[in-house]
């Protein structure tokens, strides 16, 4: 693969993430579903290439769009979502070269794995503040996993579809 | 047949001339219609209203063919000026609301002449489950900084800047865990804060914290920013206490309050940039 077919291949893998985040941010934003508690896509965004491609293409992939999550969104610490995608996207090619045949199998288990984790960080760097107890946090970690996990295999798809058109070339 | 003409053909063209050039003699003789002309006319009659039967049908056709093209076009006019004038509504519609924003804002701007206030329009929404923020389409280019208050038209309390870049700007809502404000409640005076709190933020809903032992709140009451230190604006609503309960360590109280502006449904507010600190 040459570098301008490289170049495309992430800009479609970007292209695919782009579009879920417009889902995110014009559907799933404004609904409340469980209790006030509505799907996160980000996680599974950052992670999903890394089932498919190259591990260190697929990490940039996931610092990036951590960066640009940390632009965008308010997190508790500066660089949080740059440091936990790019945790996430590396443990899961981990398990998807390793323990999982990358799959809609392996990318739900990634995905419960990833959002869990952001969750975890979250609630870690939130643990000082009176506002959040830990039973919130925790039922808020637990509503956002069950809600967000049906988007594992769309993403998949769509990304597994890049990745065999890429590959076809 | 063939043989026939062979022998014949003469005679019978030489018969066939005679009859045409008798009946053109007839014809030209005669005054009035004669009676060859008229039976002819007779038996030719079926025949002409037949053809112009077929010919009025095949023109009628042409005709509504030419009327469906032109209804076609009239549709299609008809169309886009419906679409035209839908959207010419939904900017009135738009409008209309706006004006009675800005309408109710005055009302306001009455009662505190001593704010002055910049219009933005929320141009986004926290993503994360963990905050509740908002994105303002206004920033220092408006004269917004942080700290600054954002009400709705009505002046409920919306939230504070916390961040303000040139034309944008983030808005950590009264909801949002991270929100602390000094609270006075408008019936007894008595001075509290108003916390935001993860578990009582999914349900749209705050706290009223730090409650004196004889504190007497009661379900209802209307909870104002107190504008003690002058860091806030004062008298600004937050909202009213919905239900008072006990914390954790069974030892201290807490008022659940229930905003006075629905923060979900927000589309335009007003950022209080500038105002009088009251001694």
């Amino acid at each position: 693969m040459n570098q301008r077919d490289l170049f495309y291949k992430w800009l479609f893998y970007s292209g695919a993430a782009l579009l879920f985040l417009v889902l995110q941010s014009w559907v799933l934003n404004r609904l409340s579903l469980w209790d006030g508690v509505h799907p996160f896509l980000p996680p599974m965004l950052a992670l999903m290439p890394s089932l498919l491609e190259n591990r260190d293409e697929s990490a940039l992939f996931a610092v990036i769009f951590g960066f640009f999550s940390d632009l965008f969104m308010p997190s508790p610490v500066p660089g949080f979502y740059t440091l936990v995608f790019l945790a996430i996207a590396v443990l899961s090619g981990l398990i998807a070269g390793r323990l999982l045949m990358p799959g809609f199998l392996c990318a739900a288990v990634c995905s419960a794995m990833g959002l869990v984790l952001c969750g975890l960080v979250h609630l870690l760097t939130a643990l000082s503040h009176p506002s959040i107890s830990l039973p919130d946090a925790l039922g808020v970690i637990g509503r956002e996993l069950a809600l967000s996990l049906p988007f594992s295999p769309a993403i998949f798809w769509l990304d597994r579809k890049i990745y065999v058109r890429m590959r076809d070339l | 047949m063939k043989r026939f003409f062979t022998k014949h053909g003469i005679i019978v063209l030489t018969v066939a001339v005679v009859i045409a050039v008798g009946l053109c003699i007839a014809s030209s003789i005669s005054s009035g219609t004669g009676f060859l002309y008229n039976a002819m006319g007779v038996i030719a009659t079926p025949f002409r209203a037949a053809s112009h039967a077929v010919s009025s049908w095949a023109g009628g056709i042409s005709d509504h063919f030419d009327n469906v093209e032109n209804l076609q076009e009239e549709n299609q006019a008809l169309r886009k000026r419906v679409a035209e004038l839908e959207k010419e509504l939904r900017n009135a519609e738009k409008n209309s609301e706006e004006n009675e924003r800005l309408r109710t804002l005055l009302n306001l701007r009455q009662q505190r002449e001593d704010f002055t206030f910049a219009s933005a329009h929320v141009a986004g929404r926290s993503t994360s489950n963990w905050e509740a923020e908002l994105t303002l389409n206004v920033g220092t280019d408006a004269d917004v900084s942080i700290g600054d208050c954002v009400v709705n038209e009505e002046g409920f309390l919306v939230g504070v800047i916390s961040e303000a870049g040139l034309n944008w700007s983030t808005v950590t809502t009264i909801l949002d865990p991270n929100s602390q404000l000094g609270a006075t409640v408008f019936r007894t005076g008595e001075t509290t804060v108003a916390l935001g709190d993860l578990g009582l933020m999914l349900d749209n809903r705050l706290k009223l914290a730090y409650l004196q032992g004889n504190s007497h709140l009661m379900n209802g009451d209307l909870v104002l920013t107190s504008g003690i230190g002058g860091y806030y604006p004062s008298g600004l609503v937050i909202g009213s206490v919905e239900e008072i309960r006990t914390d954790d360590n069974g030892l201290t109280r807490y008022g659940v309050l229930v905003p006075q502006v629905d923060i979900q449904q927000l589309k335009q507010v007003f950022v209080i940039t500038d105002f009088q600190v009251v001694q």
